[in-house]
């Protein structure tokens, strides 16, 4: 499992394993859609634990924040990786980490 | 032409006037002339040399020369004397600045600094302690931008375990990366695959690699996915600098790392497949694997390289004084062909006739060969001028565009040369003067860029160079006050417009307040009106304030042998260039008032004259005689002859000086049958033919 | 940690690659044909695979389908060694899923760089 999702109220974290690559993206990606079709008003991605990315997984993190919309968010949380923190200063993608006030 | 051909002019130009300088010099030295025989035209060597190197930016060349040329101006204005000491250095100073045009060519010897501060230092003895000026060549400009990519991943990337993260972090090996942007293609959501890739890749690399090396970065992705790489501008300059060697455009853009193999393989092929004529540099363009300016820049250097290349085959260096005398030997074929065709017209044989035309034919064939090796295009002289007009117009902050129209037209080479000073100085001039500043321009409602245009044709057998600005047009009060001022006129003088404007070709007039690189130092629009004289050429001026002023130069093509056209009058043969001929009509005198010199041709007036009372010829008028219309320029004007005799060739040969105040006849030929017949002015006639109308108007 | 696995009959090219790739930080496994190479790819991670095409026992291309039919290898780039010359050695590797190609003879400085085209460090 590359991933595990919880729900929490409105709320869904999804917990990625250690690898997240071209090898099981399609697998990952069929656990996102389906916490997505959940639909939770927030959505936190959590690469904390990431350890083998690739490019294959970078996109599908860049596509799954951009299923997610208005007023519903989705963040990434990936604590102090430094495997994640190198890609993405690589492609330098800027991710959104924090929930803006839903009255904005 | 390009910069390269226009180099090479000026680098034989300099090395001719050098030449001159030095055989001056040295005349002078032995005692041979004097000084004041030869100090303007060693001047001016100094002048044109300084002027030219300017157009080119060689700027070592302009520093080292105007020293020299301000110490000869002291001594042309009689402030120096040229003694033996002074020779002396002129002539270390001549043989620097033939090391300086030398080292233009090779680029490989260096430039002596030493010799040229030692000399400058003691140029200065003779000058008031000013500046000293020493410019060492200015090395190429490199330009710090950077290579631009644009990487638009194919689906399968991912699948064929390749990762775009690899080839960023690779790039980092050879350069510094840049405005990363990854722009993320998304297919409709039911569409997504996760395996697949939907990533364009867009950054800049700060990188001194070539093209294939960061292409090659790629080369395992390319297969299936769009790799666009632009280079910066600095391998312009590398291009620039590449060794001019025999290439081809593809290679030169591969060498100079502004394209790849790769990508050059497959505009060929595309070429190939599509069997268009499209130019390469247009196919590579439109792959998006270089920008036009980068083509550009390559098909200079190409031209440039085929420019030199044939140099050595192509072109014959042949002593103008063989041409001459060859052009001379076909006139006097010209001449003894006419004298047979007398003959074979009095045997009437028809298979004489018959190959006698055919050696006719061959005659003016040799006859229109010998002529053209003599003819340039005027778009040599042209060239020249972009530059001016470029960095002139950077000088003073002036937005200018140059257009230039008949560069391909031919002028004899001779009249090419001597042209190229007195458009240097119009062209100068309407950048200094004419174009107003960009406020200025759009203060009157003009666009900001202003227009010039310099343009050549054929009109009417002489050829016409204008050259026309879109500026302030001339103030006619400024120039009659300044005429007067320098008692060129004076104050109680009425002039007619046009008589106003001719006053700035006056000696000693000259509105340039500033003494610059190019114009200054009295080296003016006098000047120029005589080298247009002495092309026998005419100078007219129009201007309209603010719409702009037009320079219109006319010159005749000075063939040395016409297609002529024979009439009598009283039984001496006169010839007209059949160019300037437009029709023959008959001529009643019943019809004609004997008072009046006009006459109505369908509906238009038309001045004209009696060749028979111009030239005093004996005899009374023929009861039925000729008229012939000629044309110069926008004139016409009639000749009243007795009678026609055709087409002729005829070699002009100039009348002894005693004869030259003669008005009307601008020089003579030996026909067929021995005798002589005279070459009319036409442009003479023609103005004399307007002026008598216009005085008959007045009465 | 990056871990490569190099196939090639020639003991000298598995060293020469081997250190080359090593002083750069991967892990390397050597396999003498491909027949080796399959067996040496069960039960491990491999990143990226280096290999000869023409091989005893089992030949490059044979190997290389064989690969990408097992799935933990499908999507692992590979590196085929060809010979100067031979575009059909190359089409028939990227036909069987290697998509990129070092030409022999190489120097260790190309075969790095190939390396680091594919993979991350």
């Amino acid at each position: 499992m590359p991933l595990s999702m919880t729900q929490k109220a409105d709320f869904v974290i999804a917990e990625f394993d250690t690898e997240l690559t071209i090898f099981n993206v399609r697998e990952a990606h069929d656990l996102l859609q389906a916490g997505l079709a959940k639909l939770p008003s927030r959505l936190i991605l959590d690469v904390t634990a990431l350890q083998d990315l690739d490019s294959a997984g970078l996109q599908l993190l860049l596509w799954t924040l951009e299923q997610v919309h208005s007023p519903a968010q989705a963040v990434i949380s990936a604590g102090d990786n430094p495997q994640f923190r190198r890609l993405s200063e690589l492609y330098a993608v800027q991710w959104p980490t924090q929930f803006t006030s839903q009255d904005d | 032409m390009d910069m390269t051909q226009a180099r090479s002019l000026f680098i034989d130009e300099a090395n001719s006037l050098l030449a001159d300088m030095e055989r001056f010099l040295l005349e002078i030295e032995a005692g041979d002339a004097t000084s004041a025989q030869h100090i303007d035209a060693i001047f001016r060597a100094a002048h044109t040399i300084k002027g030219s190197a300017g157009l080119f930016g060689f700027d070592h060349i302009v520093a080292f020369t105007h020293n020299v040329e301000s110490v000869l101006d002291k001594v042309r204005s009689g402030q120096l004397e040229l003694d033996g000491e002074l020779i002396n250095l002129m002539l270390q100073c001549q043989d620097h600045t033939a090391s300086l045009i030398r080292q233009l060519e090779d680029e490989s010897s260096g430039i002596d600094l030493v010799t040229g501060t030692a000399l400058i230092k003691q140029l200065h003895l003779y000058l008031d302690p000013a500046p000293v000026v020493i410019v060492a060549p200015t090395a190429a400009l490199t330009h710090t931008e950077h290579w631009q990519l644009d990487v638009h991943y194919g689906e399968d990337v991912f699948r064929d375990g390749m990762d775009p993260l690899s080839q960023l972090h690779y790039l980092q090996s050879l350069g510094e990366l840049k405005q990363v942007r990854l722009v993320p293609h998304w297919p409709a959501p039911a569409a997504f695959d996760p395996e697949s890739c939907y990533l364009q890749l867009k950054f800049e690399l700060a990188s001194t690699a070539t093209k294939q090396q960061i292409a090659d970065v790629f080369e395992f992705v390319q297969d299936n996915s769009k790799v666009q790489i632009s280079p910066p501008n600095q391998i312009k300059a590398s291009l620039d600098a590449l060794p001019t060697v025999d290439e081809k455009l593809g290679t030169l853009l591969v060498n100079a790392g502004a394209v790849t193999e790769r990508e050059l393989q497959s505009a060929l092929s595309s070429q190939k497949e599509h069997d268009n004529n499209q130019a390469l540099g247009q196919v590579l363009v439109d792959q998006g694997a270089v920008s036009p300016e980068m083509v550009a820049v390559a098909l200079d250097k190409q031209k440039a390289t085929e420019h030199k290349r044939p140099a050595d085959f192509q072109f014959l260096k042949v002593e103008a004084r063989k041409l001459d005398e060859l052009i001379n030997l076909v006139g006097e074929l010209v001449t003894a062909g006419a004298g047979i065709d007398v003959l074979v017209q009095e045997i009437a044989n028809e298979k004489l006739k018959e190959s006698f035309s055919v050696l006719t034919g061959l005659l003016e064939q040799i006859r229109d060969g010998a002529l053209g090796l003599r003819m340039v295009q005027v778009g040599e002289s042209f060239s020249r001028l972009r530059r001016i007009v470029r960095d002139v117009s950077k000088e003073l902050g002036k937005d200018i565009e140059l257009t230039v129209e008949g560069a391909d037209t031919e002028l004899d080479k001779s009249m090419v040369e001597k042209l190229s000073d007195p458009l240097m100085h119009i062209v100068r001039n309407a950048l200094d003067h004419g174009i107003e500043s960009k406020e200025l321009r759009l203060y009157k409602g003009k666009p900001a860029q202003g227009q010039l245009k310099l343009s050549a044709c054929h009109e009417a057998g002489s050829v016409v160079i204008e050259i026309a600005d879109d500026g302030a047009g001339l103030n006619i009060e400024r120039i009659r006050a300044k005429a007067i001022e320098k008692n060129i006129i004076s104050a109680d003088q009425e002039l007619a417009e046009e008589d106003i404007y001719k006053l700035i070709f006056a000696p000693g007039f000259s509105t340039a307040a500033a003494v610059t690189n190019l114009s200054g130092r009295g080296v003016g629009m006098d000047v120029v009106k005589r080298n247009i004289e002495e092309l026998r050429g005419q100078i007219q001026i129009s201007s309209v304030p603010d719409q702009g002023t037009v320079f219109r130069i006319r010159l005749p093509l000075t063939l040395a042998i016409i297609d002529g056209f024979l009439v009598s009058v009283a039984g001496t043969h006169l010839v007209l260039p059949l160019n300037m001929v437009q029709e023959c009509i008959e001529f009643q005198m019943s019809q004609q008032d004997n008072e009046r010199n006009y006459l109505d041709l369908r509906g238009e007036v038309l001045p004209f004259i009696r060749l028979r009372q111009l030239f005093d010829l004996a005899g009374p008028p023929q009861s039925r005689e000729n008229i012939v219309v000629v044309q110069y320029g926008k004139h016409r004007a009639g000749l009243v002859v007795d009678h026609l005799h055709g087409e002729l060739q005829a070699v002009i040969k100039p009348l002894n000086t005693l004869f030259r105040s003669l008005r009307g006849i601008g020089g003579y030929t030996i026909l067929g049958s021995g005798n002589v017949g005279l070459i009319l002015d036409i442009p003479q006639l023609v103005q004399f033919a307007t002026n008598l109308e216009n005085q008959s108007f007045v009465h | 940690m990056k871990t490569i696995l190099i196939v090639d009959d020639s003991i000298s090219i598995r060293q020469v690659v081997g250190m080359t790739l090593k002083a750069n930080g991967f892990t390397v496994i050597e396999a003498c044909d491909g027949k080796d190479a399959l067996t040496k790819l069960t039960g491990q991670k491999v990143n990226l695979i280096i290999s000869d095409v023409n091989m005893p026992n089992m030949d490059g291309i044979t190997m290389l389908k064989a690969v990408k039919a097992m799935p933990a290898y499908r999507f692992t780039p590979v590196i085929m060694l060809t010979t100067e010359g031979s575009d059909q050695m190359k089409e028939e590797g990227k036909a069987a899923g290697a998509k990129a190609w070092v030409v022999k003879p190489f120097k260790p400085e190309q075969m790095l760089a190939a390396v680091n085209k594919l993979i991350l460090p």
